[in-house]
């Protein structure tokens, strides 16, 4: 892969591959290393790319994302030891995901926000391997087949994570949800 | 309830969060300095004709790292820890994201020269970029630069880690010098610099840091690292052309002396303020005396005390002094034993240079005195060349000591230390 077709890369894909990193990993500094290792990687070995004859780009992005994170998930667990991790949360409140619609008067706009980070909250506490599919599913807008394929699991297994997740943030989303 | 869920996360997990742009460019400078090094591999592999395929470039890097010994060179430093890793190890959670930003300049330039491969990393420079600023007569000195160096042997063997017994015996200097300003007089002391450092993995990592070198972008702005850590090695391992200004390495230096050029904007020279921090640094003796004073105020109220005894007592000896005679001395002192050496005065010299390094408890050293000054007769006389106090012991006892020329009645001239037997200091 040339650096202008990496450019490209993460013209197309970067921020979606951004914002898995940043739910994946939960605070900015482990995002923007994962996220770079992500695409380094990716120029390295493009050739397996080319070689998948249609893989979906970024399906690929994101399973070597992955494969990298559960790499550094040991070294990263020591490191916030040592520096306090950072809250997603930028100071004064402002949550970092998510532009805002502004077609809605402020105050269900800030009601708005803030479901939205009740809902992003319950996600980022849900354990890793229903986390990941949640965000394969929603956020990359996946399907099932594809995130089987990328996690190299079962689709029974991407279904079962689904429903789990699924269950676990009804629980902690039922306020919410009633209303 | 389940379409109202899958609509929440739909709409909550949006991914529409950019990475900075500062993060896109890291990544491409990245990809364009692998990409550079790996034709540079390649290249050197074709003419060795040795290795092929992807093992010979992990091997390579290695050995290209060995064959620059002598000479600097650019290529990637993927094996070392980014400034903001290391910022990390350090706790310093602000400069982490200075490095992270925009002013950050990531240089991965090594050079090899004695027994060190030295690398500068990165350097940033800006206002309030760290958790641990430096203060100066209780201000805080805002306006920094800070740089990651990693520093290795040659040979592969690891740097001693911090807790090893060696740790410390290898010492370096690691400075900034401007064009155009002499460096061993302009370097990180006068500069107000620092540095945290640590061990991982047999690299050692040098955090260092002094007032902003930005100011001078419209020059040639270097980092020096030397393996000697004194202002002393500046003059012997670099050079300064008066002419042009530049400084370079001095080739001859048997040793290690790295230079980097800073990569800085020159747009983000400001000459004016870049004149008036120089001029800062050359204080009259009253504003330094004024600083210092400043600086007392700021010492912990235990040092202060300290020092103010230390004053008083020495203000004390100072009086006892003026009191001594030919007469009193030896009813007032006591002299050290083995303390006392005859000197030989050639009196057709004004100046006569002698020495005072006498046996156990004589306080050394060599000096110059004008005898012809100080014994103008040949009658019996003292001259008080140096009085001190010094503390210490487990009691941290208090002893003064007092230097002196005496003239005996024989003509004799001797330098004994005294001892006052009665004085409370």
């Amino acid at each position: 892969m040339t650096v202008f077709e990496l450019e490209q890369c993460i013209e197309t894909y970067g921020k979606e591959v951004y914002s898995f990193c940043l739910h994946l990993t939960g605070a900015r500094e482990w995002a923007d290393e994962l996220y770079q290792d992500t695409f380094l990687t990716v120029m390295e070995h493009i050739m397996q790319l080319h070689n998948d004859g249609g893989a979906n780009p970024k399906s690929y992005l994101l399973s070597v994302a992955i494969r990298l994170w559960k790499n550094k998930r040991r070294k990263a667990a020591w490191r916030r030891r040592i520096a306090p991790e950072q809250s997603m949360d930028a100071p004064g409140g402002e949550v970092l995901t998510g532009e805002t619609e502004l077609t809605d008067s402020i105050e269900t706009e800030v009601l708005r926000a803030e479901e939205r980070r009740q809902v992003q909250r319950a996600v980022d506490t849900l354990p890793e391997k229903y986390r990941v599919v949640v965000l394969l599913y929603y956020m990359e807008e996946l399907s099932v087949a594809q995130i089987a394929s990328l996690l190299h699991v079962p689709g029974g297994t991407v279904k079962s994570r689904l429903h789990q997740a699924r269950k676990l943030l009804r629980q902690q989303l039922e306020v919410l949800l009633d209303e | 309830m389940s379409k109202k869920l899958d609509k929440l996360l739909a709409t909550a997990l949006t991914p529409d969060v950019q990475p900075e742009r500062a993060l896109n460019e890291q990544i491409l400078r990245r990809a364009k300095e692998e990409a550079q090094m790996k034709e540079e591999m390649k290249n050197g592999l074709k003419k060795r004709g040795a290795w092929s395929g992807k093992r010979a470039v992990a091997t390579a890097v290695i050995a290209a790292a060995v064959l620059v010994v002598g000479g600097g060179t650019t290529y990637a430093a993927w094996r070392y820890l980014t400034p903001q890793e290391a910022a990390a190890e350090l706790q310093d959670k602000k400069l982490m994201d200075a490095f992270s930003g925009e002013d950050a300049i990531f240089v991965n330039e090594t050079q090899t020269y004695g027994d060190y491969r030295t690398t500068l990393i990165g350097i940033v420079s800006g206002k309030d970029l760290t958790d641990y600023a430096m203060t100066t007569g209780g201000e805080v000195r805002a306006d920094r630069s800070y740089w990651l160096l990693a520093i290795e042997h040659v040979d592969g063997t690891p740097m001693p880690d911090t807790g090893s017994p060696e740790y410390g015996k290898e010492t370096f200097l690691t400075s900034p010098f401007i064009q155009g300003l002499e460096p061993w007089k302009y370097n990180i002391y006068t500069f107000g610099g620092g540095y945290s450092e640590f061990v991982q993995d047999g690299v050692m990592y040098r955090m260092a840091e002094c007032d902003d070198l930005e100011l001078f972008a419209d020059k040639e702005v270097y980092l020096c690292l030397a393996d000697e850590n004194s202002v002393g090695v500046i003059g012997e391992a670099y050079n300064y052309d008066e002419t042009t200004g530049k400084i370079t390495r001095n080739e001859a230096y048997d040793g290690c002396n790295a230079l980097f050029i800073l990569p800085l904007d020159r747009a983000k020279a400001d000459p004016k303020k870049a004149e008036s921090y120089l001029r800062s640094l050359e204080k009259t003796p009253e504003e330094e005396q004024e600083e210092m004073d400043k600086e007392l105020e700021h010492l912990p109220e235990s040092q202060r005390k300290e020092m103010e005894e230390g004053e008083a007592q020495t203000e004390a000896l100072g009086a006892f002094v003026e009191t001594l005679t030919v007469e009193n001395i030896d009813e007032l002192c006591e002299k050290v034993a083995g303390s006392e050496v005859v000197v030989n005065v050639d009196w057709d010299s004004d100046w006569v240079e002698y020495s005072t390094s006498g046996e156990a408890g004589s306080s050394g050293g060599m000096a110059m005195s004008d005898f012809k000054l100080l014994f103008p007769d040949d009658s019996p006389c003292i001259s008080v060349q140096s009085f001190g106090i010094s503390s210490g012991g487990a009691d941290g006892a208090v002893s003064a000591s007092i230097s002196v020329l005496r003239r005996y009645e024989d003509g004799t001239i001797t330098c004994a230390d005294y001892v006052p037997k009665d004085l409370n200091l």
